[in-house]
């Protein structure tokens, strides 16, 4: 493709998975792991509080070595599979709670999200546009929505009040809905550049597919009150209450009431952050269709006005004007990570890890108890103590529960993979067109590491019960071993900073040699697993070993030692191999003296990104990056 | 309140329309629109959730509404209690009632000659009731300035002295 050399271009955020998704996924996991583990407290709480025997978290597993003695063969095989027939209705009446506050959650934020249409035309009355009706205006809207190159157009309808002047759309794909207010109908003369910007803001969440993920996201918030948040407060309130008035322990019910606040403010961070990366990406693409000095305009003078305090930066639900300024003036700031991802994601995943590891041992505790029930020689396997011994590496159970351990957390080294990774990824892009790189960027990355660590802390810390924080333990100070844990931060920080230094530098080399107008999504792709596969080798080790540091919480991670050892190798041993081949497929196969350019097929004989046009026919070799 | 007839409220329109003539020109073939919409509801617009849009509007008022309120109030002010009677009496225009309290003022004033209709201390009530209602409705300091001028003039205009 020719390249307009009066026309800026820029580069393209959209190129890879758009940050709004990444948070929306976040949000929903932090969402649903806040549910789960504060519904098995809460049943655990309450239970105590009404005098109902249900264990806190996990029925004691029916041992063998409980029976009597003297019992023949069959007699023990007969006992063992009552008692672990008890076992599980147990287990299962126990996660009943969860998981029906789960479903409440998702048919709640479901029955909400389909709705917000209506309740968008009862607060702000609107009528579809006609023609007819407002000839010049509703000519000039149709003019604007042409310009923006949508692949749909949306309905347009104009407000009914003349007094509010602004734009939004809503409803669902394909189709979706777009208000004007009325109030732009009088500004079209005098103002028209404020009515332009409008619509291309508004239509810039249309074509960068975050509309659904909006409503969605609000959806999810709200139902998280409604179903979990609201509910517990209130009664751990009257517990604490009740607490301190019968002269009883009261002070678990006000750690627990500060957890829930904590986790509410979390959600509530992680909404408010998504919402704000949208209005600045709406604002990018209003100013990729020719909007960005009118936009610019308006925006420094709204901007004089308005005072930020720093507490409500977290929770703002909009970006101020000179956040989205600033925006504005470096298109590549979207191309940089933000202090707070890192921090967040490290709170999501020390909430699902925290949860995880509890839930994944219940749960392999009830697949061997269901294994036994069903299969005679699984039963046998039990009864030699085979799933408490590590060194029962060729039994098939011990296998299995292993395997089911270790599955969860690959959804993390995902999680992982999709967000942060994929950000430092999204930097490494942007230096290599700016011709920035050099050992001071790895270095960056550090920060990184130790804010998603910080957030790690934070999320064991809010997780009701807070199993794997050391919070807990600082109380009993005979078990805590502070020098083992602080090795183990120092140990995360170093490995997350290793994974995500491959992430950097095999996306310089991987995508650094990327032409054509497609993105590069295959690729991708290999890298996220890749960088999964990593991370999950470097990082469970490290927090498996917090049960053996936190073991009277945990029940002692001594069985997870050779899982540990073997993540740990294959770990390393992935990050040396697939460096190597970033590196050679850079050295190698893609270098720049066998590149062709896609248009005239001449040798580039320069580094893509960097150099951008061809040297020979002008044509943007990576067009799939710039706009 | 003065609003509440037929006659006060063509008045209070009558002296709306000056001050958005004078004020905001442009928004003068939107009148009868926003007229109706603030009779229908005279509270100033909501701040709007700015998470529900652009956040770009804002600051960009409607003159109508807040000239509506201004007339409406500052003559509300200066009737005082002649409004309840007004209401009541459907002989006494309101023009005649502040055309009454004006010549009462020069009377006052032992003068016969055609000074200002309202004293300095009834302009300094009248801009600040002015200013007040502008500001309710989220417009600007200058603006507001000036449909306070505009206001008084159009009172005196409209009582033809």
């Amino acid at each position: 493709m020719q390249v307009d050399p009066l026309r800026e271009r820029r580069l393209n955020p959209l190129a890879l998975p758009a940050e709004t998704n990444m948070r929306f996924t976040l949000l929903v996991v932090a969402a649903v792991m806040l549910i789960v583990w504060t519904s098995l407290m809460l049943t655990g709480f309450f239970s105590g509080l009404f005098d109902i025997k249900v264990d806190f978290l996990q029925t004691e597993y029916p041992s063998f070595d409980d029976l009597p003695g003297d019992l023949s063969f069959e007699q023990t095989m007969v006992e063992q599979r009552a008692r672990l027939l008890l076992y599980l209705s147990r287990e299962l009446g126990r996660i009943t709670l969860p998981i029906l506050l789960l479903l409440a959650l998702f048919v709640i934020a479901t029955i909400w999200y389909r709705s917000h249409p209506y309740r968008i035309r009862r607060q702000f009355p609107s009528k579809p546009l006609k023609p007819d009706e407002y000839p010049e205006f509703g000519r000039r809207v149709q003019d604007i929505v042409l310009r923006a190159d949508l692949e749909a157009h949306p309905d347009i309808e104009v407000g009914e009040s003349l007094s509010l002047v602004d734009g939004q759309a809503y409803g669902f794909e394909p189709r979706y809905i777009f208000r004007v207010d009325g109030g732009l109908r009088r500004l079209m003369r005098k103002a028209g550049h404020v009515v332009e910007t409008v619509i291309l803001h508004e239509l810039g969440h249309i074509a960068n597919g975050d509309v659904g993920r909006y409503y969605f996201a609000q959806a999810i918030w709200l139902a998280t009150v409604v179903v979990l948040f609201a509910p517990a407060m209130i009664g751990l309130a009257v517990g604490t209450v009740r607490g301190i008035a019968a002269g009883g322990q009261w002070g678990i019910s006000l750690f627990l009431m500060l957890q829930l606040a904590a986790g509410i403010g979390l959600v509530s961070a992680m909404l408010a952050g998504l919402l704000r990366i949208r209005e600045k990406y709406a604002d990018w693409r209003a100013a990729v269709w020719g909007a960005e000095g009118h936009l610019k305009q308006l925006l420094v003078g709204k901007s004089a006005g308005e005072k930020s305090p720093l507490f409500s930066k977290i929770w703002r639900r909009h970006p101020s004007s000179q956040e989205r300024l600033d925006a504005l003036s470096d298109p590549n700031d979207f191309f940089r990570i933000v202090w707070d991802l890192p921090l967040t994601l490290g709170v999501v995943l020390g909430l699902l890890l925290g949860g995880l590891v509890v839930l994944t041992i219940q749960l392999a505790s009830m697949g061997s108890a269901l294994g036994s029930i069903s299969s005679i020689s699984v039963a046998l396997a039990d009864l030699q103590g085979a799933f408490r011994s590590g060194a029962q590496l060729l039994d098939l159970s011990w296998i299995g529960v292993n395997l089911m351990l270790m599955t969860p957390f690959l959804l993390i080294a995902t999680i992982l993979a999709g967000t942060l990774a994929l950000q430092v990824q999204r930097e490494a892009i942007a230096d290599l067109v700016e011709q920035q790189g050099g050992v001071a960027k790895y270095l960056r990355l550090v920060w990184a590491a130790l804010l998603l660590t910080t957030g790690l802390e934070i999320g064991y810390l809010i997780l009701p019960p807070p199993l794997l924080s050391p919070v807990v333990h600082l109380l009993e100070s005979s078990t805590f071993k502070p020098t083992p844990y602080f090795f183990l931060l120092v140990q995360t920080v170093v490995f997350v900073w290793l994974a995500l230094a491959f992430a950097r530098f095999s996306a310089m080399r991987v995508y650094g040699s990327h032409l054509g107008a497609s993105p590069p999504t295959q690729k991708r792709r290999l890298l996220t697993i890749v960088f999964a596969l990593i991370f999950w080798g470097l990082f469970l080790p490290l927090q498996l070993q917090r049960m053996e540091i936190f073991p009277q919480n945990t029940g002692g991670g001594g069985v997870f030692s050779d899982i540990a050892n073997v993540g740990l190798i294959g770990g390393i041993s992935l990050l040396l191999a697939a460096t190597t081949a970033s590196w050679a497929y850079s050295r190698w196969i893609r270098r720049e003296d066998q590149l062709r350019c896609p248009s005239c097929g001449e040798i580039i004989g320069q580094a893509v990104l960097s150099a951008v046009q061809c040297a020979h026919c002008n044509s943007e070799m990576a067009a799939w990056l710039f706009v | 309140m003065l609003t509440d007839t037929e006659e006060g409220r063509d008045y209070v329109e009558t002296v709306s329309r000056s001050i958005v003539r004078e004020a905001a020109g442009d928004e003068l073939e939107f009148f009868d629109e926003l007229a109706a919409e603030y009779f229908k509801d005279p509270s100033p617009p909501r701040p709007r959730d700015p998470a529900l849009g652009s956040g770009l509007g804002e600051g960009l008022a409607a003159v109508t509404p807040a000239a509506i309120a201004m007339a409406s109030a500052v003559l509300s002010n200066l009737l005082g209690g002649a409004t309840d009677a007004i209401r009541d009496d459907g002989g006494a225009t309101i023009k005649q009632k502040l055309s009454e309290l004006f010549r009462r003022q020069r009377e006052d004033e032992g003068t016969k000659a055609a000074p200002a209709p309202l004293t300095q201390e009834q302009l300094k009530r009248v801009k600040t009731i002015a200013k007040r209602e502008a500001k309710r409705f989220g417009i600007d300091d200058k603006t507001a300035k000036n449909m306070a001028d505009a206001l008084i003039g159009a009172i005196v205009l409209s009582l033809g002295t």
